[in-house]
């Protein structure tokens, strides 16, 4: 009982703590492209250049309109990013922030919400490209667009139970983010970011799409942001995540909070 | 009021090394199992049972730092850094940490700032804690002087309004002059520890935790340093303070505890501490 205030605590004034973890992501971000002339737009630029050159190569290959495919692929390309930096970045999220964990008392929640707001706003950096697309390929705008946002929250939401979980385990056996790092890899091209569900029909369709937790992720986001409603199947494993995920999330802090300090 | 009551305090750290990592527990340990009953001998874990064969139960003492512990259904080795510790720290006091290298008082000044979470026992601390181990938390080289006081006093626990009531008195302080609109990565080392050191001794803590003295500067500064350390400490409800040099203790304190290999020898009188202290040294224990 005793184990489990502490840890929401931990949860709550890690989140309360806003001013700390908000400076420490932007001075994270401003870190990877000081003395840039473009700054943060280098990450704009970078996902600019790589969507137009695969866009073309791709669109190509399947035999898809240019106006259709770019802004699948863009949109998809979008959610992707911050999903697997996410994943990746959490391996390292009490690591890397040992030097300051081994000094002052922090919550350690804190580093998580600082993950997730570093790559929100890369995110929001990457998202002109897709503003850029859909002005030279317009895509409906409607209702389902508000989607976006629920969305987006579902993201956050889980990446706050995966930077706990993908955190500590990786802070014990520090094997675990170099094998990450290749799994995502691999999935990228297993999940239809490139290609679409429909080119795919029958068992491998069932496990590389409906089966893939992934594809549920991406589309709550990439479906609204082309104007589309997400499947009902998306929200429910989603949701699902969320809720098992946050619960994992918490027994985690629970059990292992108080030794995470001495595996740093 | 400010208090801490440690009561049977151990703190253990656990060796963590390459060879337990995923690799091995994952893998190598069933094969290893497998030869070790093929092979009929005890390979590897041989060695490190010769190693602490020598102990009374299952702990060995060290020449210096902390206690092997070997426990039997334990994963891992650790060193016992802190070993049943009991005081009690009431407002007002001034505590002086002493004891040889490794006898526990940087761990048990962790402990006491929350960074090490008990093994085992309790620490129930009442007020807001200021730890200065490290005064350049949350320093950004590329961020001018005068933001980075902002930076730096967010970790140690002020708010911005805080920082806002006090940055000018911060400012002339560390009388860097025009320099505090410059960023920090263009100061000498000497000027960085001014202005971190300006910053951390601005705080009014509850309770103030210091490893050794705090300092800075060169010789004109020094005098100011001292002043202001003073100030600090005497701002302070309670002081535990762990150092090497018995002129600082004894100035500043008016209880000292001494550690020797993470147990408590001594606790009370800050002349009594220091001549157990002194016979634990005579003895070459």
């Amino acid at each position: 009982m005793k184990d489990l205030a502490a840890a929401l605590s931990d949860i709550y004034s890690g989140f309360t703590n806003r001013e700390m973890w908000a400076r420490m992501a932007w001075t994270d971000v401003r870190m990877r492209y000081k003395r840039t002339v473009l700054g943060p737009f280098w990450a704009t630029l970078n996902m600019a250049i790589f969507i137009v050159a695969l866009g073309l190569v791709f669109s190509h290959l399947w035999k898809m309109e240019l106006a259709d495919y770019l802004p699948y692929l863009c949109s998809g390309f979008l959610v992707w990013n911050p999903i697997t930096a996410i994943i990746t970045e959490s391996g390292s999220v009490f690591v890397a922030a040992s030097g300051t964990l081994l000094q002052i008392k922090v919550p350690y929640s804190t580093f998580i919400f600082a993950t997730i707001y570093r790559n929100f706003i890369i995110f929001l950096h990457h998202a002109v490209v897709y503003i850029g697309v859909i002005i030279v390929y317009p895509v409906p705008i409607n209702m389902n667009t508000l989607l976006v946002i629920p969305g987006l929250l579902f993201i956050g939401v889980n990446s706050f139970w995966v930077g706990s979980v993908v955190g500590m385990t990786c802070a014990r056996y520090r094997d675990i983010q170099p094998l990450l790092t290749n799994i995502l890899q691999i999935v990228i091209f297993l999940t239809p970011i490139f290609w679409t569900p429909d080119m795919l029909r029958g068992r491998g369709r069932l496990a590389l799409v409906d089966m893939n937790p992934f594809f549920h992720f991406i589309d709550i986001v990439r479906s609204p942001l082309l104007g589309k409603a997400p499947a009902l199947l998306s929200w429910y494993v989603v949701s699902g995540f969320t809720v098992v995920g946050l619960l994992v999330a918490v027994y985690c802090f629970k059990k292992y909070r108080k030794k995470l300090c001495y595996w740093l | 009021m400010s208090s801490i009551k440690i009561n049977n305090l151990r703190i253990e750290f656990p060796i963590i090394g390459s060879s337990k990592s995923f690799r091995r527990e994952v893998l190598l340990t069933p094969i290893q199992k497998f030869l070790k009953r093929w092979k009929g001998d005890e390979g590897e874990e041989k060695l490190i049972k010769k190693d602490t064969s020598a102990a009374k139960d299952d702990t060995r003492e060290l020449i210096t730092g902390g206690t092997l512990s070997d426990a039997k259904g334990s994963e891992h080795l650790s060193i016992i850094a802190v070993n049943d510790v009991t005081f009690t720290v009431n407002q007002g006091d001034r505590i002086g940490l002493i004891g040889p290298n490794g006898s526990g008082k940087t761990t048990l000044l962790r402990a006491m700032s929350g960074v090490y979470e008990p093994v085992s026992g309790s620490i129930e601390v009442e007020g807001k804690i200021s730890a200065l181990f490290t005064t350049t938390l949350g320093m950004d080289p590329d961020d001018t002087g005068y933001n980075n006081i902002f930076h730096m006093g967010m970790y140690l626990g002020m708010s911005k309004e805080e920082i806002l009531a006090r940055v000018k008195e911060i400012v002339s302080y560390t009388d860097l002059g025009i320099f505090i609109d410059l960023p920090v990565k263009t100061y000498s080392a000497g000027m960085v520890a001014r202005l971190s050191f300006a910053v951390a001794t601005s705080i009014v803590p509850e309770i103030l935790l210091l490893d050794e003295g705090l300092g800075a500067g060169d010789a004109r500064f020094q005098k100011k340093v001292s002043d202001r350390v003073d100030g600090l400490v005497s701002r302070s409800g309670v002081l535990v303070i762990a150092s090497h040099s018995a002129e600082m203790i004894k100035q500043m304190c008016n209880k000292a505890a001494l550690l020797n290999n993470g147990k408590l020898l001594f606790f009370g009188d800050v002349e009594e501490a220091f001549k157990e202290y002194d016979q634990l040294s005579g003895t070459g224990a």
